[in-house]
């Protein structure tokens, strides 16, 4: 017996309705007040972005004048060789291919098995898929906290510590990304695959040829939340490296932070560093999130 | 059906873990037998940057020339992370062979290392060649586990220009309590100040001794923090920072404002350091730095020692090999290239000459023979840690006027207990 | 023998075929669901179990583990700091969780709002922080935030004091903590408002404006109504996730000074971590986890009386 989850709200359907944003009566007064309301929004917009700015800003000072009454937008000097001795004081280059080697194939491992088994609990019927749907949600609630001491044991008895798999495996296979994908599936309409049956294609040839290919932004986003979240991720990391050649970029600006006290200005130039890739990745992506949350019918973070 | 399907598949995958658990022993840390023939061993010893890491590199390459048998395999991390990381790799029962150990961490980590008497006596290493204070720091229940390389006492590090500046006498033997704080006051003038204060329980420790010749431990081994003593100089310390106002309010109680040092940007005049720092400061200050005892107080111009030295794990299949390779590490070869490099004060004390030769620094040698003639081993106990941290988190509270020194005492005590 | 009637033929043929597909699915599914069930099963389901056990256990990291029942869960009921932990945590949780919420529906709706362009700029930058690491944010923030830092030297710029020293503060490490998640964390939620209210149809919004509802009440009567499931997702899952806060915490003020900003995870990592006390810390995941559990299962008992589900 199926469940599906009532919680999950159904969204209606993108295409067919105009938004909110469509007014046309009373012209006049609203384009004041629409023109006051965009200045505001743009203020509070750049004050949101103060602290950004400022790490930008404090990056390219020289050490001694991070630190100033009045504060100055800019040092004596614009030092952009701080990014370069950043780069260099600690392995950047290798945090960061480190980190990607991981958010990738991590990323890919999670897209590969959860599109297998949202599959499953889409489209094939077979004994306790309701229970075991039930039972992969009830894992959601449960904090890594509780997860990461009995792996950091286990992964002692197996010598895996301070190992790219230990940093890889445990959240590769986390339900969300069958869930995310099955709420998707179920919105696909079936007669696409009712033809490739009639003509014998199999489970396999259905999902890579067909269903995947109409699920680029469900999988797009899922592709962005496990990238972003491997990326970020700080406390197992923390827990199961403690060897700066296999450390990510969180562990590698904690280390930094640790290390170089009084070299704020350097600090900036890696956390700005540590920046860079996520956020490409977001403006690059943009259209698809709010279009992908959307369309799965997701609640938030 | 599908339930037994479902079981054999968790069925295998437990088995599996446990199976791996079962396995996956057996220490790594050396091949070889110990019968002469080729052996490569495991060291691993903390290091905070290249030029550290080829010091040590080097004194690997000294073994590898005296033992052409013994090939060393190198590893480290930086200090913060490297008891961590021992601490994972003995619970699995893959403890590199030789490894450094600070005196501080003996309670801690001896358990885990062999018994080297008898290494000694047959090799003819007499503990007596070494400074006591750090010996003694590194035996563990009794025996000694670790030989040590160097050893320094906590003194006054002071920013030589600004006593000049303000037509100050600089601080020498001999100098008292009261003469740090009227030279304090003379300097403060925010956001400069005079001192700079810590949240670290070792940086505390040499105003107690100091001012009443207590220490951290007592005479039984135990904790012993919560007395007046130690309310006494605390309340002094926080007093420095929230009252008179001579040391700047501690920023956070992260790590990164522990290590901080404020001293060496110029932010404060005078800090507590020791002589593993000197070489390092004098070539980053913009001025000239000097060294002093600690000011007397009632008790004196106390202050702790600490060292660091190397020791062979229970886990290491090869220990003669291994206590060989410690024997060239403290040898007068390694300790005089350690000295002149300045990569260390030498424990073996006829070779503490190539430090000042070394590095140039002569001046400073009457104050390091009078404050290691004053000076009490750092002793801790096992769960020092704990301690550690704790006291930390509180000591940012309370010397920034925020909590009671009582608070500070009590709940450091407590560590003490489990 | 009489045919039977088409119907009749069809339909058993259809039940045989539901009946071999129901029966054939069977192989298919296992092997479909083969990866992510074993994976589940070693990195989720197993841990859990084991992790439940091992509070039951005084387990050092180096040396052998001994069965103490449940003496753990005794200490971390009489420990002064553990009450600490527990009540930083809720602190964080009602300070953060409103906040976040408010601002992020509040920004979304402006953004969505008629006459305002660029939409897409503006929730890509609110979005930004939520996808940098938490380490850098953090460490911005300790810049801002330290003596003569930016906020100190424009206090005494403009005003000529000194701002108060946020992160040694007892009184004001917690809130520079929560200043620090919301700023990074709303942006999450408001994507998701945001698609949401993207999704009204505006035909309801103009017959209420025709029949003269003010834009205020057809905020409250119509369009937050319509968004109740979302907004029900996103604080159910706001919440999990702000029990859950360690990063920051860490980061920024090591937990301190004193206890003031050590919440439930960062006790569990000093305990297990630092001063490896694994059974402890197990415990203390446990206590996490229940309380997460009953919180959430209360939300959805709750959602009946304000969540609008209408297809």
């Amino acid at each position: 017996m199926t469940n599906e989850t009532s919680t999950v709200t159904a969204q209606p359907p993108m295409s067919a309705v105009p938004t909110l944003s469509a007014d046309r009566r009373r012209p006049g007064s609203v384009r004041v007040t629409s023109v006051v309301s965009q200045i505001l929004l743009s203020l509070v917009a750049l004050l949101f972005l103060v602290p950004i700015i400022w790490m930008l800003l404090s990056a390219l000072k020289p050490s001694a004048e991070v630190f100033t009454t009045p504060p100055t937008l800019f040092g004596s000097e614009v030092k952009f060789s701080n990014f370069v001795e950043a780069w260099n004081y600690l392995p950047f280059g290798r945090f960061i291919l480190n980190t990607l080697f991981v958010a990738g194939i991590g990323t890919l491992i999670t897209l590969v098995a959860s599109a297998m088994s949202g599959y499953a609990f889409a489209r094939l019927n077979f004994r306790f898929r309701g229970g075991l749907f039930v039972l992969y949600l009830s894992t959601l609630i449960v904090p890594q906290e509780v997860i990461v001491i009995p792996m950091f044991l286990v992964m002692q008895r197996l010598g895996w510590v301070n190992s790219y798999q230990a940093l890889i495996l445990p959240w590769a296979f986390t339900a969300f990304g069958t869930f995310l994908l099955r709420q998707f599936f179920l919105t696909i309409p079936r007669e696409l695959e009712e033809a490739a049956k009639i003509d014998g294609c199999g489970h396999i040839r259905i999902l890579t040829s067909i269903i995947i290919p109409i699920s680029a932004p469900a999988l797009a986003v899922l592709a962005v939340f496990t990238f972003i979240s491997y990326w970020n991720s700080f406390l197992w990391p923390l827990i199961i490296i403690n060897d700066t050649a296999k450390m990510t970029i969180p562990l590698g600006l904690d280390l930094f932070l640790g290390q170089q006290g009084q070299r704020w200005e350097l600090l900036m130039a890696a956390a700005t560093i540590s920046m860079v890739p996520t956020v490409i990745l977001v403006l690059a992506l943009q259209k698809y999130l709010v279009r992908g949350i959307a369309l799965s019918g997701l609640g938030g973070r | 059906m599908r339930i037994s399907r479902l079981t054999k598949i968790f069925a295998a995958a437990a088995a599996l873990v446990l199976l791996a658990a079962c396995g996956g022993n057996g220490g790594s840390s050396s091949s070889g037998s110990s019968s002469g023939g080729p052996v490569t061993l495991t060291w691993f010893m903390w290091s905070g940057s290249d030029v550290e890491k080829n010091a040590w590199l080097h004194i690997a390459d000294m073994v590898t020339e005296k033992y052409p048998n013994i090939k060393i395999q190198f590893e480290t991390t930086p200090f913060n992370d490297f008891w961590t990381k021992l601490t994972t790799e003995a619970a699995s029962g893959k403890a590199p062979c030789v490894i450094g150990l600070q005196g501080q961490r003996a309670p801690q980590f001896g358990n885990l290392l062999v018994p080297l008497d008898d290494y000694m006596s047959k090799a003819g290493i007499k503990a007596e060649d070494f400074v006591p204070s750090i010996t003694k720091g590194l035996q563990y229940e009794g025996k000694q586990v670790a030989l040590p390389y160097d050893v320094g006492p906590f003194i006054m590090f002071y920013n030589k220009d600004a006593f000049k500046a303000a037509g100050l006498k600089e601080p020498a033997i001999g100098w008292t309590t009261d003469d740090f704080m009227n030279d304090a006051k003379a300097l403060t003038k925010p956001p400069k100040y005079g001192f700079w204060a810590q949240s670290d329980i070792g940086q505390l420790l040499p105003w107690v001794l100091s001012s009443s010749g207590k220490a951290a431990v007592n005479a039984d081994g135990k904790l012993d923090v919560n007395n007046p003593e130690w309310h006494t100089s605390a309340q002094w310390y926080t007093d420095l920072v929230s009252k008179e106002k001579l040391a700047a309010q501690i920023p956070s109680a992260n790590s990164s404002s522990s290590s901080a040092n404020q001293f060496l940007a110029g932010n404060a005049y005078m800090s507590l350091d020791g002589p593993w720092d000197l070489i390092n400061a004098r070539e980053q200050a913009k001025f000239k730095v000097g060294i002093a005892p600690m000011p007397a107080g009632a008790s004196g111009s106390k202050t702790w020692s600490d060292g660091s030295g190397f020791g062979v794990t229970h886990d290491c299949k090869t220990p003669d090999e291994a206590f060989k390779a410690v024997s060239v590490m403290v040898s007068p070869e390694a300790e005089t290239y350690l000295g002149n490099q300045g990569r260390a004060y030498p424990a073996l004390i006829s070779t503490q000459n190539s430090w000042y030769e070394g590095n140039k620094t002569q001046d400073v040698k009457p104050v390091m023979d009078a404050a290691l003639g004053n000076a009490t081993p750092y002793t801790t106990i096992p769960t020092w840690q704990q301690v550690v941290t704790t006291f930390a988190k509180q000591a940012v509270a309370t010397y920034n006027g925020q909590g009671s020194v009582d608070e500070l005492l009590s709940q450091t005590q407590e560590q003490g207990a489990s | 023998m009489t045919a039977l009637p088409a119907d009749v033929t069809a339909a058993a043929a259809a039940a045989t075929q539901a009946g071999r597909t129901r029966r054939g699915d069977g192989k298919a599914a296992t092997g479909f669901m083969a990866p992510s069930m074993l994976g589940l099963l070693a990195f989720t389901a197993f841990p859990i179990v084991a992790s439940l056990i091992i509070g039951f256990y005084n387990w050092p990291v180096i040396g052998s583990h001994t069965f103490i029942g449940l003496k753990n869960y005794q200490t971390l009921l009489t420990s002064n700091e553990f009450h600490t932990a527990i009540l930083n945590t809720f602190v964080f949780v009602v300070l953060y969780v409103p906040l976040n919420i408010v601002i992020s529906l509040g920004l979304a709706v402006w953004i969505g709002s008629k006459g305002i362009r660029f939409r897409g700029l503006y929730r890509t930058i609110f979005f930004i922080p939520a996808v940098t690491p938490v380490v850098a944010n953090a460490a911005i923030f300790a810049l801002i935030l330290s003596p003569n830092g930016l906020i100190d030297s424009l206090m005494q710029t403009w005003f000529g004091v000194q701002a108060p020293n946020f992160l040694g503060s007892k009184t004001w490490a917690m809130p520079a903590v929560v200043l620090v998640s919301i700023w990074q964390g709303f942006g999450y939620n408001m994507l998701v408002f945001s698609a949401a209210l993207d999704g009204i149809p505006t035909s309801l919004t103009e017959a209420a404006a025709i029949d003269g509802a003010g834009s205020i009440a057809r905020f409250f009567r119509i369009v937050l109504p319509l968004i109740t499931p979302s907004i029900f997702f996103a604080v159910v899952l706001t919440l999990i996730s702000s029990f859950q806060v360690f990063t920051q915490a860490y980061v920024l003020t090591g937990g301190g000074p004193g206890n003031a900003t050590t919440t439930m995870v960062v006790y569990l990592y000093e305990q297990g971590f630092q001063f490896y006390k694994m059974g402890l810390a197990s415990a203390v995941a446990w206590v996490l986890f229940i309380i997460i559990l009953v919180i959430t299962v209360f939300q959805f008992i709750g959602q009946k009386r304000w969540v609008h589900y209408d297809q």
